[in-house]
């Protein structure tokens, strides 16, 4: 099912949750819905599922108009974070609890139950309750429960924080195996950029109530629109770095120059964001020297050295390959590559060619 | 959680039935405090200000403070306060102490706790006046039980029961007995509240158990011992139904008159009953249990760690 | 180290010393009422007292039931307590549904005000519930024993407290699967709540049982007493044998004590966190 979100704001009485929110989602992705904690992002799936009503705007689910629709009239399975399981029944009797307000023949919502615990793999402990299952099953039981009534659109909210870190791991790739097993529309709220670029389809990035970018996770990571969406995602972050523009080079806080082609454009006096990925930065290369720093510190890391060089007032990492035998105090030279390095207007924000 | 708590102020439009709904579910609770709690006490309150209420024709002869004026200036009145404080202050200071032991002891380590705990918490359970009774046996002067201890240590048998101020003792024992349970129970929850190892620190530091008792457990436990002090104070005061199976009724020639015991006094034993003037006894009651509430929270609020 | 040890046991020997005699202290009258109810008349009234009753047949109890009609004492205070506790428990259970989960236009105001109600002793509403049953016409009939008790803010309070504690999140879960309030609470909430249910339950049965004042003043036929009050009636209007007073004391607290051999727990946790509502 395709769902088409046009102007939508949410205002409470304090603040504004979701602020001109646009966008569309096409049949059978699997969604991020990405942004720091405050973002609402929450609120944006609250609003989806109906438990939140809309201030403005329209909600479409294919070609119905579902912004005022009550909940259970809209054909959603929603996960929330603590899974919500009913802890004095089984896990059977959770998974069939959707059917039995339906008031599907008991038979058959049994079988519905035990063909979707297999799908998700719980088939084995039906018996059990809640209380008696570890993180990750109890995860496995609320899609399933979540899915039972086949609905139209799937939405799980942060599915994954209350997981260790393994776990985590294992469970992303199963949210997305039973995705595609499926073919449900999915939407899943995260705040961990990791987890929404390993799964996702597409990544809904907001931040303070605004949409930033929706694209797919290699898009957004290559082409970010803004400094915040480059600053978001990438691990190690994104080496960020203010200056301004003189006669075609950019000149950092504390003095150091750099000679950014893609930036030479530029009006002389305008500040500058200039963000580098911490690949994109090749150290002593045989192409032209834009820059040059002072070696910080070094950390070896196997075939690879991590080392933070001095440019101005910053400090930004860079990998070098081990054999260059650069150490702590020496002067070298920086290029840079066309791809992750980005050049955003400091004062808006907003991507410069 | 926050989260899903906020967008509850915001849920989806309500229909009319949505509205409403809640006054449903609240109906049938409504119905029984209305009527039997929240009426009875504005009724309660005018009562006690109108002049010769009459019960079975609903009629008075006015406005005023005579009922007032009637009970502060009875004897009984100044008699069934009296005997109230007093017989508040033996029991609570007294029932605390021993409580306090009790639960220490009953915090140990100990074998059997399952047959101690019944033993110390039965009485909580049991009619007052079963149990009442079976006092007013053993504090019989001619073969009561307790004659019959006190003989083995040379003790004269006592009249505890048709001698007034012996009574008064006799209904301050069987007291002390009977809020003990309740006692130790909310003690020993404070108790099982204090982290343990804030005692194997103290261990550790080669502190003595009686200074682990001072220096430690009687600290962590204060606000426990004084929210319970509270609450014995105020059910304390309220002292009434051991009268009746201990005695029959307020002692010898009415000397345990108790705070209580006047209102019921005024308006089922009196003949006419005195409604007016139980209503007001009533109000100067509550009064002064408000006064006592009050303290008990703004020390709560005070000792909150 | 060993010097520690025998320290430790010497002060444990102590602990249980103390420990015995208490418990000795609090169950004696337990001991004394029920073995004085096989006692015979002879040996009431012996001094020193005699301890341990010469046989232990039923003629007390025989004779405390023909004396008094305490059978009839006994159903009424069942059919008292049963009809007062299950209704209570079911506007219980709606009221503390609403206060917790459902929304309405000033619901904290009104919860705090009702916290406040809980603060005026019994003994001042006394009065005007007595009018009230004369004037529904319901004195001295087994309604004016069950109707005054149909709702309870004490024991609203405790279960609100546990519904408070259930995650909204199942709530929400429950209505986007079409789940109606009513459903909810009945076949989530509730269930879930059972231990606190059977404690509100447990500690409203007791207080129901026992009570006292308002029998007395609710009640006049003899056929129309609960057992606490029709026993305290026995003794005070007849003049009755001290043996015949024990065996139907037994009669009133032999439930309670069953009751509290086997939920013992879950009784003491209850006035743990809440206190007894007398």
């Amino acid at each position: 099912m395709k769902v088409k979100i046009e102007n939508l704001v949410k205002r409470f009485s304090d603040n504004t949750a979701v602020d001109n929110f646009s966008c569309e989602i096409e049949s059978g992705e699997l969604i991020a819905l990405l942004g720091p904690s405050g973002c609402g992002k929450s609120t944006m799936l609250n609003m989806l599922s109906g438990i939140l009503m809309p201030t403005e705007g329209k909600i479409y689910f294919d070609d119905d108009d579902v912004t005022y629709l009550a909940p259970e009239k809209r054909g959603v399975g929603l996960v929330f974070q603590n899974y919500a399981l009913y802890p004095h029944m089984t896990v059977l009797e959770n998974i069939c609890f959707p059917l039995e307000i339906q008031k599907v023949p008991k038979e058959e919502r049994i079988a519905r139950a035990k063909k979707m615990a297999e799908l998700v793999h719980v088939e084995t402990m039906l018996d059990r309750r809640p209380g008696q299952l570890s993180g990750g099953q109890q995860q496995r039981v609320a899609i399933a429960r979540a899915l039972v009534k086949t609905p139209r659109l799937l939405l799980l909210d942060e599915p994954l924080s209350n997981l260790d870190a393994r776990l985590r791991i294992e469970m992303r790739e199963e949210i997305r195996r039973i995705q595609q097993e499926t073919g449900v529309t999915t939407i899943f709220v995260t705040h961990d950029q990791e987890e929404a670029m390993s799964i996702s389809d597409h990544i809904v990035l907001m931040k303070k109530a605004v949409l930033q970018q929706y694209a797919a996770p290699q898009e957004l990571y290559d082409e970010p629109m803004n400094s915040f969406v480059a600053d978001f995602l990438g691990n190690p972050p994104i080496n960020k770095t203010f200056g301004v523009m003189n006669r075609g080079k950019i000149v950092l806080d504390g003095g150091c120059e750099v000679a950014y082609p893609k930036a030479v454009d530029l009006d002389d006096g305008h500040r500058v964001i200039l963000s580098m990925r911490a690949e994109a930065i090749v150290v002593e290369g045989p192409s032209e020297a834009m820059a040059e720093g002072v070696i910080e510190q070094t950390y070896v890391m196997g075939k690879e050295v991590l080392a933070f060089v001095k440019l101005g007032d910053f400090s930004v990492r860079a990998y070098i390959p081990a054999e260059l035998q650069l150490t702590k105090g020496q002067t070298v030279k920086l290029s840079l590559k066309n791809k992750g390095v980005f050049v955003f207007d400091e004062e808006t924000g907003e991507r410069l060619k | 959680m926050t989260k899903v708590a906020k967008v509850h102020e915001d849920g989806p439009k309500r229909t009319l039935k949505q509205m409403i709904e809640p006054y449903i579910y609240l109906l049938p609770f409504a119905f029984g405090i209305i009527v039997f709690t929240l009426y009875p006490i504005v009724n309660v309150v005018l009562m006690s200000f109108k002049n010769n209420y009459d019960f079975m024709s609903r009629s008075f002869s006015g406005w005023g403070l005579e009922n007032y004026i009637y009970v502060l200036n009875d004897s009984y009145f100044h008699q069934a306060l009296a005997n109230t404080f007093k017989y508040v202050f033996i029991i609570i200071p007294i029932s605390m102490c021993l409580s306090i032991l009790l639960a220490n002891l009953l915090n140990q380590k100990i074998k059997g706790s399952a047959i101690f705990q019944t033993a110390f918490f039965l009485p909580m359970v049991t009619s007052t006046t079963a149990v009442g009774l079976t006092w007013r046996f053993m504090f019989n002067n001619n073969s009561g039980i307790i004659n019959a201890m006190l003989g083995l240590f040379g003790i004269e048998p006592i009249n505890w029961l048709q001698i007034a101020g012996n009574n008064f003792y006799a209904l301050c024992i069987y007291g002390i007995w009977a809020i003990l349970p309740f006692t130790i129970i909310l003690l020993l929850s404070g108790l099982q509240n204090i982290d343990p190892l804030y005692y194997t620190a103290a261990k550790v530091d080669g502190a003595s158990s009686t200074k682990i008792f001072f220096k430690i457990t009687i600290p962590l436990l204060a606000p426990t011992i004084f929210l319970v002090m509270c609450i014995n104070t105020i059910s304390t005061f309220k002292v009434f139904n051991d009268l009746f199976p201990l005695f029959s009724g307020p002692g010898v020639a009415n000397n345990l008159f108790t705070a209580v015991y006047y209102i019921y006094y005024q308006f089922r034993v009196t003949r006419p009953p005195r409604y007016g003037r139980a209503a007001a006894a009533a109000v100067i009651l509550f009064l002064i249990i408000f006064v006592m509430t009050m303290i008990q929270k703004w020390v709560e609020k005070k000792t909150k760690y | 180290m060993e010097k520690f040890k025998a320290n430790f046991k010497l002060s444990m020997v102590f602990v249980y010393i103390l420990l015995i005699f208490g418990a000795i202290i609090m169950i004696f009258p337990f001991f004394w009422m029920i073995t004085g109810a096989f006692k015979t008349t002879l040996e009431i009234n012996l001094f020193p007292p005699v301890w341990i009753p010469s046989s232990f047949n039923l003629d007390n109890f025989k004779y405390a039931l023909q004396a008094a009609p305490f059978a009839r004492y006994f159903i009424n205070s069942l059919i008292a307590m049963v009809g007062s506790v299950s209704v209570c428990t079911f506007t219980t259970i709606l009221a503390a549904f609403a206060f917790s989960k459902l929304k309405f236009p000033g619901r904290e105001v009104i919860f705090t005000l009702l916290l406040a109600l809980m603060m005026v002793p019994f003994e001042m509403l006394v009065i005007t519930n007595y009018q009230t049953v004369i004037s529904w016409k319901i004195y001295d009939t087994v309604w004016a024993l069950i109707i005054p008790f149909t709702s309870s803010i004490f024991y609203t309070y405790i279960l609100k407290g546990f519904f408070d504690s259930v995650s909204d999140s199942l709530y929400y879960s429950a209505r986007i699967d079409g789940c109606s309030n009513w459903k909810y609470l009945w076949r989530v909430l509730v269930p879930m709540a059972k231990p606190s249910l059977v404690t509100i339950i447990l500690l409203n049965a007791i207080s129901r049982w026992n009570s006292f004042l308002w029998p007395m003043i609710a009640t006049i036929n003899v056929s129309n007493r609960t057992l606490p009050f029709g026993l305290y009636a026995f003794v005070n209007e007849g003049g009755a044998k001290t043996e015949l007073m024990l065996a139907a004391s037994t009669i009133t607290v032999l439930p309670m004590i069953i009751l509290f051999l086997f939920a013992r727990k879950n009784i003491v946790n209850g006035v743990a966190r809440g206190g007894i509502k007398g």
